[in-house]
């Protein structure tokens, strides 16, 4: 049987629940690689850009400080000369971080595959030019599928739900109900 | 308030795992088996609160909650955070699995901490607000100092860090005081048993 108290608790919790703005506390990350540039966004799960955070580039090896995200939460950089894929890093301190990974296979071709020429002793590498119709049609695309990138980028993203909320509770009254039982069986009643 | 996974040494992790460990056993023997739902409800409501974020500076700091489940739970609010960080850890990935303990040390013993010294002053009428006022306050202080003290000791780079964590939390040490103020003098008028006092 709820008590008082139980029934004071349970007030208090549907106020908090939904009476304010429920903003998750911790920071998601997304990025996409457009072109040769990889693009990133930080925000705490509500919104509100992380910003002034330090980004780190993991590709497995020494990790990589990219530099601060700017006021949206946003850091561009080029795509690592690697050309593997990695882990994006954002601590915004406190202990807070949130991860994001890109894949090899989302980073597309290398930029510049390179033919070697020569003999091995001295060997020499040339680059293999775009024709100016591939870089037009590279540019168009980009821009094109940018923002679609970026939307896929955002459903990937874990948001907390009102059925997550509503699960946790669930758990709550599950377990007292378990704890309850299992002490009025002990008790023999 | 939640550490992140990755941040913390292993050291820290092990001690705050420890602790916890302890912490737990000692609250499952203590908690009043007549209020099980009442600490459902508050760890529930601890859940919840954690949700609810004020944006301070770049980053964020949210409401705990832990001074109130500690002055009313005592060493039952161990597991009760336990239970409502574990849950938060898997339904919105707040914290983490691995850094749970240290998690707990930081929330749970920041309340015990801060709730202790106020605790006998709920006796006397005319210093229950101040005391509700202090034990929210200081729990808070108490968790940011906890806090403080596992960034500094996982890395010197964070002193500076752990400086801003402790500034950050000073609104919300005054939120929380002047919370669990109304809370505790509510309850002394509608249910004093809790708080383990009398009807005046």
């Amino acid at each position: 049987m709820i008590n008082r108290l139980g029934m004071f608790s349970l007030v208090l919790l549907l106020v908090l629940l939904f009476g304010t703005e429920c903003l998750a506390h911790k920071i998601t990350v997304f990025g996409y690689v457009d072109q040769a540039m990889v693009k990133t966004e930080s925000k705490f799960s509500g919104g509100r850009p992380a910003k002034g955070c330090q980004l780190t580039v993991l590709t497995g090896m020494s990790p990589v400080i990219v530099g601060r995200t700017d006021e949206k939460g946003m850091l561009d950089f080029p795509v690592p000369e690697q050309h593997i894929g990695f882990d994006i890093l954002v601590s915004c301190g406190e202990g807070h971080q949130g991860k994001w990974r890109i894949d090899t296979e989302e980073l597309g071709r290398p930029p510049e595959p390179y033919i070697s020429t020569g003999s091995p002793q001295k060997k020499v590498t040339l680059p293999v030019q775009d024709s100016a119709l591939q870089l037009m049609i590279r540019a168009e695309l980009a821009a094109e599928l940018g923002p679609i990138k970026h939307q896929l980028a955002e459903l990937k993203q874990d948001s907390v739900s009102l059925a997550d909320i509503m699960g946790g509770l669930g758990y709550f009254l599950g377990l007292a109900g378990l704890a309850s039982y299992m002490r009025f069986r002990r008790d023999g009643k | 308030m939640h550490l992140s996974e990755g941040i913390v040494s292993m050291p820290v992790l092990l001690a705050g795992g420890a602790l916890t460990v302890a912490g737990t056993i000692v609250g499952l023997k203590k908690i009043d088996e007549d209020h099980l739902m009442t600490t459902a409800m508050l760890s529930a409501t601890f859940f919840v609160a954690s949700l609810v974020h004020v944006p301070i500076g770049p980053g964020s700091v949210h409401l705990l909650l832990n001074g109130l489940m500690a002055l009313i739970l005592g060493w039952a609010c161990i597991p009760a955070i336990l239970v409502a960080l574990i849950l938060q850890a898997v339904f919105f990935q707040y914290g983490g699995l691995t850094v749970l303990g240290v998690n707990v040390v930081i929330i749970g013993g920041g309340g015990l901490l801060g709730s202790c010294c106020f605790r006998p002053l709920l006796r006397r009428p005319k210093w229950r607000k101040a005391a509700g006022f202090g034990a929210g306050f200081l729990s808070v202080a108490c968790a940011a100092l906890l806090l403080c003290a596992t960034l500094v000791t996982t890395h010197q780079d964070f002193i500076g860090t752990a400086r801003v964590v402790f500034v950050a939390h000073l609104p919300v040490m005054v939120v929380e005081g002047v919370m669990t103020m109304f809370i505790v003098s509510f309850l002394a008028k509608v249910q004093p048993e809790i708080l383990g006092l009398t009807h005046d």
